[in-house]
Formats: C-alpha cells, structure tokens, sequence
C-alpha cells in the first residue's frame, strides 16, 4: 500500500508529471499504452516510501510500478466496463522511466474514459497528460489533482466525465 | 520552356523548371516566416536591437557582510548582515523589496502550504506520513527578524508580504547613490527530507547523530530591480527558482568547531580552521592530476564521533556573485583537485564534499565530474571565473547554488556495512554533478530570470550538460536532448508554449528542459551547424556574463552572431505548440520531351502498350484475322499505327532544331531523370527537409534543404531533383534528426515500420524462462473454459464494483 502524503527531498528538478500516450489500433486490433514517469520523480518517491538511502534497482521500481500503475491508471469503455490492461515490459533509464500495457481494442472502439492519477496520491503539483491516438488524430486531457475521469472520444462527446447533464 | 513527361502515368505534364511550389497568398496572413517584432520588446538604449547590452545598461548591486552562526543543537542559524545597496537605475527608489524565501516554511504564511490541499482519500495514510504532513504544519519556519536599522542605527519601517518583505527607505534612494542597512535575523532550518522541492535543509543520521547542513536561501536576499521588471517582487513557492542581484560577500561562519564547512568564496582564514597538514595537502591538490583527499575517510568518522561543544569560524570571501550558500558536517570527506586553465593562467579548485555513505563511489566521481564541467563549459560559453568549483553530497537531490551544489546520490548501504552501486546511479551522479556544477555559467553568472523563464536556465544548461555527457564517454545515453524523445509531448493538444511564465507551466519537465534543450541541439547539430552555432551560442555566454538576459536578447544574438535567419525557427519552436509532421507524399518520375518525334512517338507507344494490361488484349491473338483473309481491305493505317511519325512532323521537328541554338539542342537530347517529390506540412512546425535517397544501382545519396523551401507555401511543397540515375526510394529524416512525429509517412514507398511499443514488447517476450514454462501442469481444453466462464464471471462482477465506486468517489 502506498502511503499518502509523503513528502519529497526536495530536488530542484523534480517535475511532478508523467504523460501518457494511448494509441488505438484498429489494424492490429489493440489498445497500445505507454506511460512515461520522470525517474527522480518515481526514486525520490521510493527512497520516502521505502525510508532507505539507497539506490533503487530497476527489479525494485519495476515491481512496485507494477502494483502502482494498477491502482492509479485505468481506462473504461462508454459502457463503464474496465478494459484490463496486460503488463508487458518497464524500461528504466537515467531520465524517463518507460511503462508499456496493452489491452484488445473491440471493433469500432473510438471512445475511452480514462482515469489518471499516478502520483496525485502524493504530490499536489503532480499533473499527467494523456494523448490518445486513433489514425493520426491526437486529442490530449491533462490530469490535476482533484482532476474527474475523463471521456475522450473521436466519434462522440469528450470531457469530463460522468458529464454534467 | 521544357517539356517533362511522366514516366508513371503516361501523362504530359507541363511544368517550369522552377517547380518550387505553388505560392497561396491567403497563407500570408499568418506567416511563419513574419520576423518577430511584435513578440519581441522594441529594442532601447538598456538592450539593442542586435541583442547585446546597451550603451546605457544598467543593472543594481548588492554587497553583503554577514556573521552567522550554526547551532547543531538547536539546529538555528542565526545571522547579522550589514547590507549596501547600490542603486545604479535611473530611477529614484522610495523603498527597497527583500526576499525571505525561508518564509515558505512558516506554515502562518506561506503561500506554498496555503496553495496545496489536503488530499480527497486519506485511506492508506500511514502514522508515519501524518506525522510529516502535521510536522509541516506545525514546524516554526520562516525568519525571525530581530532588528532592521539604517547605518545611524535608526529602526526602518518594513512590511512582510509572504515571502518578501518591504524596507520602507526615510528618503527616496536617488539614482546613482548608495544606502547601507542593518539586519539581524534567526530561523530554524527544516528536515530538507521533510519537505518537496526544499532546496536545502539538514539530513540527521540516527547511528552517528550526526547532521549533513546544506544552507541556503538563508538570508534576506535584495530582490532584483531591472529596466524590463522594476522589482521582480513575486511570491516563492517553491517551483520558480530565483533572480538576484550580483555584488561582493564577506561572510563568517561559526560552527561546531569539529564541522568541516564549504562555502561559496575562497577560505580567508584556513589557518585557524585546519590542520598543518590539511594546508599542506590542499597546497598539493592545486597541481595533482588527481583527487587528493583535505579532510580524509580516516579522519572523517573521527570528527563523527567527537560531538565538540566547541566553535570555530571560517571566513570566505566571494566577489561578484549572485548569492551565497554553505554546507556544513561533522561528517565530511573532502577531496580537490586544482584545474589549470589556460585561457586566462588562473587555476580553479574543484572539490567534493560527502559522508562515507557517499563511498566508493564519491571519492572516484564527484570532483572530476566538477572538473569535467569547467572544461566543457568553458568551451561553449565562458572561462570559469570564480576561485572554487564545490559538490557536495547531502540531503538535497540536486540543487545549484554559485560556486557550491548538493547533489544527492548515493550507493545503496547492505546490512554488513558493504555499499555497492548502479551503472545507472553512476551515470546519474555525473549527471546531476555536471548539471549543477553547469548552473554557475546558466543563470549564477549569465543571470537570466530563472522564476520568469525557466528555459533561459533549465533548457540551456540541459543542453550542454548533454554536450559534456558526450565528451565524458562515447555512448552516454543521448537523454533528453534526442529529438525522438520529444515526439510523443510535442503531439498534446493541449500544451503551452516554452515562452511562458515558470510558476504556471505543466509539464515543466518537458516544457522548460527537454524541449528547449532538444530545440538547442537540432539548431546545432542540423540547422546551423557546429560552427555557426558554437560562436553565436558562445557570444551569448560572452555578452551577457554578470548581467540580465532576456529571452529577446538571447534570440537576437544568435541571429546576429550566426547571421542566420531563425525567426521562424523561435517562432515554431517558443512560441506555439505546432509539433514537426512532414509528409512524403510522392516521388513522381519524369524525362525531358527532346520533340524528336521518332524518339517521342516511340515512347508514347509504349506508354500506350504498358497500359494494356487486360487479358482481352493478347488472349484472341492466336484467332484467324479478317484483314488477313481479305487482305484488299487493308490501307495505310493498317501498317502504320496512331504512333507512326509522319513527314509533317519530321520537317517541323528539323525546323524547330535549325532555330535552336547548339545549347538548346544539348539539353533536348538530356535524358536525364527528373523526380519530383511532394511535401505536407501536417504538424505545422516548420523544419528543413533531409533525404536519403536509395538508386536503383544501390548507391546512396544524402540531400539537405533548409526550412526556407516552406517560405512560398509552407503547408505544400514539390522538390525537384535531376539525376542521371534512377531513384528506387526516398526516406525523410533518415536520422531523425526534426522531431517529426510520424514517421510512417516519410518513406517512399511506404515501409512497415516497428515502433517503440512493438520493439519493447518483442524484447519482453523473449525474455521468458523456459524452465519454469514447462513445470506447468497440462490441462484440458474443458478445464481453461470452465476457468475462462469463472475468470469473466468474476472479472465482470469486479468492474461493475470498481466503476461504481469510482463514479462514487468522484461525486
Ligand atoms: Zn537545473
């Protein structure tokens, strides 16, 4: 269980903000995700949360990136069913850490509603944007804390949602 | 005029030579190429229109004499700072703004605490972490000024906004003169671990009690006042960092006299504060090639141990700098290294302060990653000009201060005492060392304002910082400046542009580091050029050293040191939020019509004949004719088909080439290939076109045009290129060198192209343990449906719950 409210070190470049590319592909018939997290945000968050001054392996943040993502990012179909999305790789390196999912894309799926707070848990001024993809288009949402659900969508209405009426 | 026919279609196309584009005059409207002007401030007698100081630039000074002194016990820093203020503005000042960044910390005031909201779940809040976020609230920061008198020691009015405060001057100070103040203060200093983004703070060591002081942000600081700003008085919370006025400091610092102390400024008084052989050990480090230890390991977890209630005072002095800031421990190695440079004869101290939790790695990187920042910068922007180069490892991840830095990574500690590290903790440490030692030159002495435009600092610092990974070792990993890493942000609908103010950016990452540094190295590497690029970005290093840049005065001078055109670049690239799409549309073939009619006629035929492809044309050849059985039906166009030259044609044809001159009939008998290449412009960022193109002989060849091929039409254009040979395909951006987004459309013809996603996953799925795969159990067919009716039954149920609670909680 992540812990509320932990508070950072104090890195003067600390960027509290991940982003998130969605790309629909209806030819290959999947819902391709790629997460990206600056790494001193996810170590700075680690060295708190696990109370230790050490470095961090890339076994250790992937295996809490694997709880994590689970918990703080998820994507719906209009009809409010989770699409559960498959874990396929972590890739760490010096600046970016790379998280990659995958779910099938049902046809003629043109319409997420995307949850999104990695890291709002814990950092106020943390703020995520997504970008999801279909054909070239792109449309883009970014989350801030207290940031409702968001519907994106090619063929219909995209906000926040539940909508308002 | 000459003729082009297509070798593809069959048709006759009938184009100039100059087939650059089609102009569209509506596209003016909005033209990427307009020059800047009406973003850019009308240049003025203080910055000018070629982008260097001008003749009447002027700037304030502060000079700061301070004793302060560090309470280990109570963990205070008490100050008494006689400050001189030197108001070099044509302007008379009626009262002076001070920054008192420290009140960020007093949960009574701050912005910052007052800004931030609890958040919605608590659930999962441990007794622990609400015992930091009550400490927070509860802990007495901020300063405490205890007295604020003039130099006849009268008190001074003053007024306490936030983080600032305003000394209320007796008399307007008038322009030119100078005015001396006195003020006494004291704080507590945080748990840096307690706090984001805290800059600096103390670390406490349960095994050894000891604490690591990384001070700053410790004094009232006289805000910057400037000819574009007045007083750039706005609130500190914590994200923007800071803009402060350059002037001489001559500061005491009493500490725990077993403390080891580092400062901003050259040590005054090492006599009274080391050892004989401490002195004779740093006298060894200005000319060793290596590191050579001050204060050694052995001596180091001596000093831990000795708890003195005994104080001591170092006094350094620092002239010219921005601000001031010090660490100090009872637990310091220290190590330096001189560095000679031959630029100007003067030899730098580079030196590194760190625990023993610091070890190995520390003693073996830090101070010559200090080093190896002097060098490279040195290069690209100007010749180091204070005394000390520090780093020192403590409590705060990375942050820069002139002279001095704290960056934070350490090697894990096992539980048998034994430390072990990472390649990539390694590879961060000289990262963040270079990074932060890289601040002195961007904003410590070119003093740009950090709080205003992030990018002026983060974005070029980044950039050659990434310059001196390159040199530290040869396959460094390219980071944040490799234009392909950019693609995915640059593609949001929903991001602001570089040129916006620091405290309101979203994704700062990206927005002041990674796109300007990226933008930086695209210039460099393929617009400019090295040359071009090195000197201008050089002149700008040189003309705004000890003074105030603004983003205006950093565009110019690279225009006007590179004489290179680069509005529309600054345009594209600060301005707006277009992102790089260029599309290769078609290659489209062509040879020149030489108005022979044997040669043209004999080519239309064939034209004609690759068109008939259907079945019908040959699979009744074999069938008796008509014609044949009745040959007197038969006449002239039985023998000569519609593509026969005629005698008119051939006499027009001499005709024709009688008139010509020996030059003109050359260039009908040319039979070279001529292609034409058709760009879109779908992102809307303007950038120059690279090719690589592929002949049908094998060779390849690389072709280069600048952005300017856009200035007629920039949403189109039709590139023609002449050659002798044929093309087989043509690839834009072969190195992916633009930041283009999409590359499946810049191949010709069309490629498959394996993306990140499918490269990463094709990785992961070879990485599978067969051994464990095959101490599975088999199972039926019948077993995985009835699990697979279970599974969905379950899972249906699941989400049904999850998607209501979560509509619940967002309610
Ligand atoms: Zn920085």
């Amino acid at each position: 269980m992540i812990t509320l409210c932990v508070a950072g070190n104090g890195h003067a470049h600390r960027f509290y903000a991940s982003f998130t590319q969605i790309e629909l592909q209806p030819t290959k018939g999947t819902i391709e995700v790629i997460h990206r997290i600056f790494t001193h945000d996810i170590e700075d968050l680690l060295m708190r949360y696990r109370g230790s001054d050490g470095e961090l392996s890339d076994e250790v943040i992937e295996s809490f990136l694997k709880d994590y993502i689970v918990q703080a990012f998820a994507i719906y179909s209009p009809d409010g069913n989770m699409i559960p999305l498959n874990w396929i790789a972590v890739e760490v390196t010096l600046d970016n850490i790379f998280v990659y999912q995958e779910a099938p894309l049902q046809e003629g799926q043109e319409t997420l509603i995307i949850a999104d707070r990695i890291l709002q848990d814990l950092f106020d001024d943390q703020s995520n944007t997504v970008n999801l993809k279909l054909d070239g288009k792109v449309k883009s949402h970014t989350f801030q804390k207290d940031s409702k659900m968001y519907q994106i969508s090619f063929n219909g209405r995209t906000g926040d949602y539940p909508f308002e009426n | 005029m000459i003729k082009l026919k297509s070798t593809l279609l069959g048709l006759f196309v009938c184009a100039v030579f100059s087939v650059s584009s089609h102009a569209q005059t509506q596209n003016q409207i909005n033209d990427k190429f307009r020059q800047l002007n009406e973003y850019l401030p009308t240049a003025n007698s203080y910055r000018t229109a070629s982008g260097a100081p001008g003749y009447a630039y002027w700037q304030q000074r502060a000079d700061y004499k301070i004793d302060v002194t560090l309470d280990d016990d109570k963990q205070t820093i008490t100050g008494k700072a006689t400050i001189k203020y030197y108001n070099n503005s044509p302007d008379p000042l009626k009262y002076i703004w001070m920054q008192m960044d420290q009140n960020r910390f007093d949960p009574k005031t701050s912005m910052d605490k007052k800004s931030e909201t609890m958040p919605k779940t608590t659930k999962g809040m441990t007794m622990e972490s609400f015992r930091k976020y009550v400490d927070e609230r509860t802990f007495d920061g901020g300063f405490k000024v205890t007295s604020l008198t003039d130099s006849n020691g009268s008190d001074l009015k003053n007024v306490v906004v936030g983080s600032m405060m305003r000394i209320d001057l007796p008399e307007p100070l008038a322009a030119g003169a100078i005015t001396e103040f006195n003020i006494s203060w004291w704080y507590n200093i945080p748990d840096a671990k307690k706090y984001k983004l805290s800059r600096q703070g103390y670390e406490f060591f349960p095994r050894d009690e000891n604490r690591i002081y990384e001070i700053a942000q410790w004094y009232p600081r006289v805000t910057a006042y400037s000819d574009y700003e007045g007083w750039h008085n706005k609130e500190y919370q914590g994200s923007g960092e800071f803009t402060l006025e350059f002037g001489d400091y001559d500061v005491a610092i009493t500490a725990p006299s077993d403390h080891i102390v580092a400062a901003t400024g050259e040590l005054q008084n090492s006599a009274d504060v080391l050892t004989q052989d401490q002195r004779d050990r740093l006298i060894e480090a200005r000319t060793a090639s290596v590191p050579v230890f001050i204060v050694t390991p052995k001596e180091a977890v001596e000093n831990e141990k000795s708890h003195s209630t005994q104080m001591k005072t170092w006094r350094f002095k620092a002239d010219n700098v921005r601000d001031f800031a010090f660490a100090s421990s009872r637990k310091f190695i220290w190590d330096a290294m001189g560095y000679y440079m031959s630029e100007n004869g003067e030899t730098v101290m580079a030196m590194s302060f760190y625990p023993m939790a610091g070890e190995p790695l520390w003693s073996d990187i830090s101070t010559h990653a200090v080093r190896h920042t002097l060098n490279v910068y040195n290069k690209y922007a100007l010749t180091y000009p204070y005394p000390v180069a520090i780093s020192v490892n403590g409590p705060i991840g990375g942050m820069e201060y002139p002279m001095i830095s704290f960056n934070g990574a350490r090697p894990t500690t096992h539980e048998d005492g034994t430390r072990t590290y990472s390649r990539r903790t390694k590879h961060g440490l000289i990262g963040v060392i270079i990074h932060e030692v890289g601040h002195n030159y961007y904003p410590m002495i070119i003093n740009s304002d950090e709080r205003q435009w992030t990018w002026m600092d983060e974005g070029m610092n980044t950039f050659v910082q990434n310059l001196a990974h390159q040199e530290w070792k040869d396959d460094y990993p390219l980071g944040r400046i490799d234009p392909r890493n950019i693609t995915g942000y640059m593609t949001s609908t929903n991001q602001v542009p570089i040129m916006s103010n620091a405290e309101s950016v979203i994704q700062k990452g990206n927005n002041a580091y990674a796109k300007p540094a990226t933008a930086f190295n695209i210039l460099r590497e393929s617009i400019m050029g090295h040359e071009l690029f090195d000197f201008a970005f050089r002149e700008y290093a040189q003309r705004w050293k000890f003074k105030r840049p603004t983003p205006a005065d950093f565009f110019r001078t690279m225009e006007d040191a590179s004489g290179v055109d680069l509005d529309w670049f600054w345009r594209g690239w600060f301005y707006t939020t277009d992102h790089v799409d260029i599309s290769l549309d078609n290659v489209r073939h062509f040879t020149i019509d030489t108005k022979d009619p044997e040669i043209e006629e004999a080519f239309k035929r064939k034209q004609e004949m690759e068109k008939r492809t259907h079945p019908s044309y040959f699979s009744n050849d074999d069938l008796p004719k008509r014609v044949d059985e009745f040959p007197g039906i038969k006449d002239f166009y039985n023998d000569h088909d519609e593509f026969t030259v005629t005698n008119k044609q051939r006499n027009e044809y001499n005709k024709l080439i009688a008139e010509l001159e020996p030059w003109q009939i050359d260039m009908l008998k040319d039979d070279s290939n001529i292609y034409l290449l058709d760009f879109t412009n779908i992102g809307g960022l303007l950038m120059p076109l690279y090719l690589e193109i592929v002949y049908t002989d094998g060779s390849i060849e690389e072709k280069r045009y600048p952005a300017e091929i856009w200035k007629q039409d920039y949403n189109q254009v039709t590139k023609m290129i002449v050659t002798d040979k044929e093309i087989a395909s043509v690839v834009l951006d072969p190195k992916y060198e633009t930041a283009d987004t999409d590359m499946f459309n810049n191949f010709f013809p069309r490629r498959i192209l394996e993306s990140r996603f499918d490269l990463v996953k094709e990785k992961a799925n070879q990485a599978r343990d067969m051994l464990k795969e095959n101490q599975e159990k088999p199972k039926s067919l019948d077993d995985y449906k009835k699990e697979k009716q279970k599974e969905d039954d379950k899972n249906k149920k699941l989400s049904e719950e999850n998607f209501k609670k979560l509509l619940d909680e967002y309610k």
